[in-house]
């Protein structure tokens, strides 16, 4: 079959590679129709997460059609279309009985080193890295899914791959991100990041009854979109993020501030050469610039709610501003299996259609320069879906 | 150099008073070390002044060559004085019974559903990874051998049904271990807390020497990755009844480092 595969800091290739065999009774193997490149999955191309190998399957946003099943799956059979979340779990242990999936404690077949990285393992994760499983991912034509009885769950036949696909990560992300927020009738919420993650926390925070979001971007055609979901937008280059938002919020700084940007943070000024100059010397792994600025705007007695990927470690973040100002800070991997049937529902109604943020739609032999498209935000790039078969 | 290791030793009194609850002898290690290190860099520069060894003709070059035989004879110094540290540690422990390796995990699974699962040598054998069973036919004994090499026989030394079961594990060459599984219940009852932990056997004879102290500390370290390996399975196998691993699964073309890193995969 076709997949794509890490090939280096800025290289990924679609190889030939063998078809993938059920290896666990509760294994099943899908054939994808469709996957997707996740802003995540830049974070793996620009070389800022360890343990990713030259060879490792991308991918973790995908969907398609069971082709064959484990003895132990009986709630799957061939034929049926589903969609699969990105944090694999096994539904029995201690955190997946809390519906905590992405803390899943039997997923993670390398669970010492990411141990040794962050004190616990999480879940193993589909394509992202050895210290999430090293398990191969969906930006392919088939795809090995263990715990099949737990994470694909099956989507009706009127609704299309592009309104069901973003159920696999970036819909719950982005609805995991806003719920964080515990919004309340008349809150303001600001969102740091317009990419996929950021539009659909946009999207989650009206459905859950904010009265105003304020969307932070610098490219036109991001603020753009934001802006037809009904935001409010600032481009950061063109004017002071914190004193617009105290100016918008009459000095008090919104109820609920987003992260949906992470550890690749551009930012103007002192701030983002420092971060910069830092992570070159490797003295510091990620560039947290959007969480000092959201700290700092956040209201007194606010949400924090951090749904951008941090890998590493960080420095000159104002924890004092957290403590001192009571600030609740909220974050994690999606547990998107909780969430995939309540928000399949809402696609169902008609309550959103998520297809609104495809911009790209690309064959599997086009994917190494879509991932240089979306890096460089070239030709209005938003979201890209691959058509592994077409 | 004797005249440099009396001065440092002077220096060391000095400072280990200064450095109030750092023994004398420590202090006096590290520093006659340095003196040995400095005076085996005074003595190269001299040497190489008078040109007695062939060196390169750059004054540079010599500073360099002090500085690295400095270097060396402190890094010499250090590894040794470490060791010394090692054996004496190992030692200790070996005395008071605290050599061993253990780790924990919660499982969820009743005490005595664990206590069963561990004392039915077969399912056992389901689970562990690099060990095989060749023999389970007489009760409380079972025989194993592992992929890498090595016979052992496990009998069961303590049992409590339920809390506890011990095995005393002895290998071809005379080598006996104790392995102990300590089982309670947490999570209101969902859960049990499984402790491992594994001791050289102290009715075995010959450990006792400061080298075999260290040798066992020095087993028991490699052991440990292993045990809490081991019991990751147990864990994953009770709770999802099979055991969660990447091999046999498509990958691109590897790097040569990318294949030998891959091997540590589960």
């Amino acid at each position: 079959m076709k997949a794509v595969c890490w090939q280096g800091i800025h290289e990924v290739g679609v190889e030939e590679v063998p078809d993938p065999h059920l290896v666990n009774p509760r294994d099943a193997i899908i054939k994808v129709t469709s996957s997707a490149i996740c802003g995540s999955d830049l974070h793996l191309y620009d070389g800022y997460i360890p343990l990713v190998y030259r060879g490792d399957i991308l991918g973790h946003e995908f969907m398609g059609e069971v082709v064959e099943v484990g003895s132990a799956v009986t709630n799957l059979a061939v034929g049926d279309r589903v969609v699969v979340p990105f944090p694999i779990a096994c539904g029995s242990c201690y955190f997946c009985s809390r519906e905590l999936y992405s803390l899943c404690e039997n997923s993670n077949p390398n669970a010492h080193l990411a141990e040794k990285l962050w004190g616990h393992s999480p879940a193993g994760l589909f394509g992202y890295s050895h210290l999430l499983g090293g398990y191969a991912g969906g930006q392919a034509q088939y795809v090995r899914v263990p715990f099949a009885d737990i994470g694909p769950v099956k989507v009706p036949n009127e609704l299309t791959d592009e309104q069901v696909l973003f159920l696999s990560d970036i819909f719950p992300t982005g609805y995991m991100a806003a719920e964080n927020c515990n919004i309340r009738a008349g809150d303001t919420v600001a969102v740091w990041g317009c990419g996929p993650v950021g539009q659909f926390a946009i999207k989650s925070a009206f459905l859950l009854g904010a009265e105003r979001v304020i969307a932070i971007d610098r490219f036109p055609e991001r603020l753009e979109m934001a802006q037809r979901s009904g935001a409010h937008t600032l481009h950061y280059e063109e004017v002071d993020i914190l004193e617009a938002l105290r100016d918008m919020t009459g000095g008090r700084g919104p109820d609920s501030c987003i992260d949906a940007v992470g550890m690749e943070a551009h930012m103007p000024g002192a701030h983002g050469v420092y971060d910069k100059v830092k992570t070159s010397l490797r003295m510091e792994t990620d560039r947290p610039g959007v969480l000092r600025q959201a700290i700092s705007a956040c209201r007194n007695g606010g949400t924090l709610s951090v749904a951008g990927v941090y890998g590493g470690l960080i420095d000159k973040v104002p924890f004092g501003a957290v403590v001192n100002r009571s600030i609740t800070v909220k974050t994690g991997q999606t547990h998107v299996q909780h969430y995939t049937r309540p928000l399949l529902e809402r696609i169902s109604r008609g309550d959103i259609d998520p297809s609104f943020v495809v911009t790209h739609r690309i064959g599997i032999d086009e994917v190494p320069q879509a991932y240089e498209m979306f890096r460089n935000k070239h030709d209005g790039c938003i979201k890209v879906v691959v058509q592994p078969w077409a | 150099m004797a005249i440099a290791l009396q001065r440092v030793r002077d220096t060391s009194d000095t400072a280990a008073r200064a450095l109030k609850g750092l023994p004398v002898k420590h202090v006096d290690h590290v520093l006659a070390w340095y003196g040995v290190a400095k005076a085996l860099g005074s003595a190269l520069k001299r040497r190489t002044r008078k040109k007695a060894v062939r060196l390169p003709p750059s004054g540079g070059s010599r500073e360099v060559v002090a500085v690295v035989a400095g270097v060396t004879a402190l890094a010499v110094g250090a590894y040794a004085v470490r060791r010394h540290y090692m054996r004496k540690h190992a030692t200790q422990l070996a005395a008071r019974g605290q050599l061993y390796a253990t780790t924990s995990l919660a499982i969820q699974a009743t005490p005595r559903s664990l206590y069963d699962l561990l004392t039915n040598p077969q399912r056992v054998s389901e689970i562990l990874e690099g060990i095989e069973l060749t023999d389970a036919s007489t009760q409380g004994v079972s025989r194993w051998r592992l992929k890498s090499g090595g016979e052992y026989d496990v009998h069961i030394a303590d049992d409590a049904p339920g809390s506890l079961v011990s095995w005393r594990i002895i290998g071809a060459s005379g080598e006996a271990y104790r392995a102990t599984v300590s089982l309670e219940s947490v999570d209101g009852g969902h859960g049990a807390r499984a402790g491992v932990r594994v001791e050289p056997d102290r009715s075995s004879n010959g450990h006792d020497s400061a080298a075999h102290a260290v040798e066992l500390q020095a087993a028991l370290e490699a052991m440990a990755p292993a045990i809490a390996k081991q019991l990751r399975r147990l864990k994953q196998f009770v709770e999802t009844g099979e055991i969660a691993t990447t091999h046999g699964q498509p990958v691109g073309k590897r790097s040569i480092i990318g294949k030998l890193l891959a091997r540590g995969d589960s």
